[in-house]
């Protein structure tokens, strides 16, 4: 995105509508992973959130490091689903977090991409990140629910060890308010062993 | 070429732009801005960001405004993060230049970055990494100022905020220990939905750690936040309670010390439920002994293994009644750095088990050995208007700061208590001539709960460091002028350099990073040094760092 140049300013300074987030902006200064689905709807000790664990960080980052750590349940245990995912969202009334119980925010028009920092902690993982989609997971939702994103916008990565820069395109969505910039889910395929997979610096621009 | 193309069509419109009293681009040409050591430029800003500050200064719309860090604030050398918040100004401000500098010196740091949102017009950009830590090197010690201009563009106009000032001060703190109260929301999936108790960390850390956590092997019952931690590190003290069905008046609670390398193998161990015999404590230096104010009291017990002295674990050495003390009852119990004294709150007029609603600031002398106490030495003498709570002993003891509150009817309509207490302010009494000093530039301003001093006990030259609780802003980031009920307390610390007295002796405070500004964090000691954890496997230290002789130090960087 070239920075235009720009002339003389108006003659009066535009408006800056304080009802609205702001692009750019750090997901975790305006909403909280506090929207998780899957294995276990996530109890059981299946999904920690480590907000102290990140040893490095890529130098740039302005945001919060978290590391997640999943532990499968194993096909046919109670409550497996194979899967888990977390979405980001407001923190609602009462610390309300069950997705599609949470109203949107309303986020300034123009972002362009979310952009984070990914990596696991050991082999490789791919994991479906996300920008919207809460309660409209691929198209899927819950109409008795009062709150959904109207876009989603997936990207699948397979992380390593190494630090990797991702970019979700967000220049043809079109977005007013958003109830889940960002999340992340992963399909386990049997795999049943913890997964550290650590998220940094995620951001809207 | 482009820029000498640019600067004749923008001048077309000088003459009509100027009319209207609007600015107006004059072209002119630089040297471009070379972005060497003293500078960084942030992710998503233009790789020729520097360019963008050589415009002319803009006539019309508003100057970017800093918000943090406060005007005059004392940033200690080991921390390593500073997140500067700054309102805009202009709405069609693109890009952001954030200076430190020392004036006439030709030193400067430039950092240079897009508005990353934050509240209804505001934005942050985090300090950290080597060119901060690298500028804060250089800049030690110096009068630098903190600017922050905004541009339109490449070719457009800039606007300065007004110069800031701020130092960057010797501290000696990385590595020392610091324990507080704190929760930290756990979000998705887990139960409890938060971590809830005493977190410490080495300080340079860029986080707490949980350590004597409610409803676990640390403490068994349901709070434990009245705590002191011996200034060598060894030991912590604290009540464990249980709330539920306990009396209002919080007379319940039962003493419990470890030593801090095993918080799960306690030394004294709480008593059986129902049991009342602690409220507020203090250890002594080196963690052997206790001193415990509870329901009217004061008891010196033993905070030792058993055979390592002549009394047994918990056992009661002496105890203080109101007639020992000149009929008050003593609170907020602190021992000076040589264990020769103690200092606390006197009160004859007592709130809770653990505020009062009147209060002299008093020294007792103390002979551990002997396990005896002198007689009460008032050096800030209560009054019908004003009363005085939580002192806390200079490094080199020849100070105490502590807490002052006006005797009237609060908020709540009932009489101001020490606890919560919203118009609390700092204050030091230098104990030579017993002369008091207001710590106004730490305190900010009066309304905001700026309470519970602790002095770190280490000192550079005559300055050393106070941290106390406040409900002040944080910036743009915590507005708790914007809330009436959730407000969120956060700790802070100042500098405070008695050889500036009779003048203030404090800077403004800074905000200390390792919080989380969403939750309340209270009750902040400081200790020698954070001991490696021995009852649990790995190094037994926190990540990021490592445990060098007994000791968890910071290795990240």
């Amino acid at each position: 995105m070239p920075w235009p140049d720009q002339g003389p300013p108006p003659a009066t300074d535009p408006s800056v509508d304080p009802n609205v987030v702001h692009v750019p902006f750090l997901v975790d200064d305006y909403f909280v992973p506090n929207g998780c689905f899957g294995d276990g709807d996530c109890g059981g000790g299946v999904i920690s959130i480590n907000s102290r664990a990140c040893l490095d960080r890529p130098a740039s980052a302005q945001g919060v490091c978290r590391l997640y750590t999943y532990t499968p349940l194993a096909a046919g245990a109670p409550g497996f689903q194979g899967y888990l995912g977390i979405l980001f969202q407001d923190v609602g009334a009462k610390s309300e977090g069950h997705i599609g119980r949470v109203p949107p925010l309303a986020v300034q028009p123009g972002a362009k991409h979310s952009v984070f920092w990914a990596w696991v902690g050991s082999g490789s993982v791919e994991v479906s990140f996300r920008a919207g989609g809460a309660n409209n997971w691929e198209g899927k939702t819950d109409a008795s629910l009062p709150y959904r994103d109207t876009f989603g916008v997936p990207k699948d990565v397979t992380l390593t060890k190494d630090f990797q820069k991702i970019t979700i395109d967000l220049a043809d969505v079109t977005y007013g308010d958003v109830v889940s910039p960002f999340g992340w889910a992963i399909t386990t395929h049997g795999r049943t062993e913890p997964i550290q997979l650590y998220i940094a610096d995620v951001r809207w621009e | 070429m482009k820029r000498a193309f640019a600067a004749v069509w923008l001048s077309l419109p000088l003459v009509f732009a100027a009319c209207r009293n609007e600015d107006a681009f004059l072209g002119g040409g630089h040297e471009a801005y070379r972005c060497s050591t003293r500078c960084a430029v942030e992710q998503g800003a233009p790789a020729e960001s520097g360019d963008w500050f050589f415009n002319q200064e803009a006539k019309v719309g508003d100057a970017p405004e800093i918000i943090y860090p406060l005007s005059g604030a004392a940033h200690p050398l080991d921390l390593r993060q500073l997140t500067v918040q700054f309102r805009r100004g202009r709405g069609d401000f693109q890009l952001f230049r954030v200076r430190v500098a020392v004036p006439d010196s030709g030193l400067s740091y430039d950092f240079f970055t897009r508005c990353l949102s934050v509240h209804e017009d505001g934005c942050r950009y985090q300090l950290r990494g080597g060119v901060w830590d690298n500028a804060r090197d250089e800049l030690l010690g110096k009068a630098a100022v903190l600017t922050v201009t905004g541009s339109t563009g490449l070719h457009g106009f800039i606007k300065s905020s007004a110069a800031l000032p701020l130092t960057i001060v010797e501290s000696n703190l990385v590595n020392k220990g610091f324990y507080y109260w704190t929760t930290v929301p756990q979000y998705s999936g887990s139960d409890p939905m938060s971590d809830t108790g005493i977190f410490r960390l080495p300080f340079g850390a860029d986080q707490a750690e949980p350590f004597i956590m409610s409803n676990t092997r640390t403490n068994t019952r349901q709070c434990g936040a009245c705590h002191s931690v011996s200034r060598d590190g060894s030991t912590i003290a604290f009540t464990a309670r249980n709330y539920d069905g306990g009396p209002e008046d919080q007379r319940s609670g039962s003493l419990v010390t470890t030593p801090t390398a095993q918080p799960n193998n306690h030394l004294i161990d709480a008593t059986v439920p129902g049991t009342y015999d602690s409220s507020m404590m203090a250890l002594s230096s080196n963690g052997k002994r206790v001193l415990v104010a509870f329901d009217e009291r004061l008891e010196l017990r033993c905070s030792e293994a058993a055979g390592a002295s002549q009394y047994k674990p918990g056992e009661v050495i002496a105890a203080l009644a109101k007639a020992d003390l000149g009929g008050k009852s003593g609170y907020f119990p602190e021992f000076s750095p040589d264990d020769a004294a103690v200092a606390l709150t006197l009160s004859d007029t007592p709130d809770s088990a653990i505020a009062v609603q009147a209060g002299d600031i008093v020294v007792l002398a103390v002979d551990l050995a002997k396990g005896t106490f002198g007689q009460p030495k008032t050096v800030v003498p209560g009054s019908a208007t004003v009363f005085h709570f939580y002192p806390t002993w200079s490094p080199d003891g020849r100070f105490i700061a502590f807490a002052s509150a006006p005797r009237e009817t609060g908020e709540d309509g009932r009489p101001r208590k020490s606890y919560d207490q919203k118009m609390a302010r700092l204050r030091l009494v230098r104990l030579e001539d017993l002369q008091t000093f207001e710590l106004s530039n730490a305190t900010q301003t009066v309304g905001k709960w700026s309470t519970y001093p602790k002095f770190a006990p280490f000192q550079v030259g005559s300055m050393s460091f106070l941290t106390f609780n406040s409900k002040i802003n944080y910036g743009l980031i915590v507005d708790n002028d914007a809330q009436t009920d959730d407000k969120v307390a956060q700790l802070w610390m100042s500098a405070v350099d008695t050889s500036k007295l009779p003048e203030d002796p404090s800077s403004a405070p800074i905000w200390l990073p390792f919080q989380d500004a969403t939750q309340s964090s209270h009750l902040g000691l400081w200790t020698r040094d954070v001991k490696c954890r021995t009852d649990i496997g790995g190094s037994g230290c926190d990540f990021g760092q490592k445990c060098v002789n007994d000791v968890c130090v910071v290795t990240v960087k």
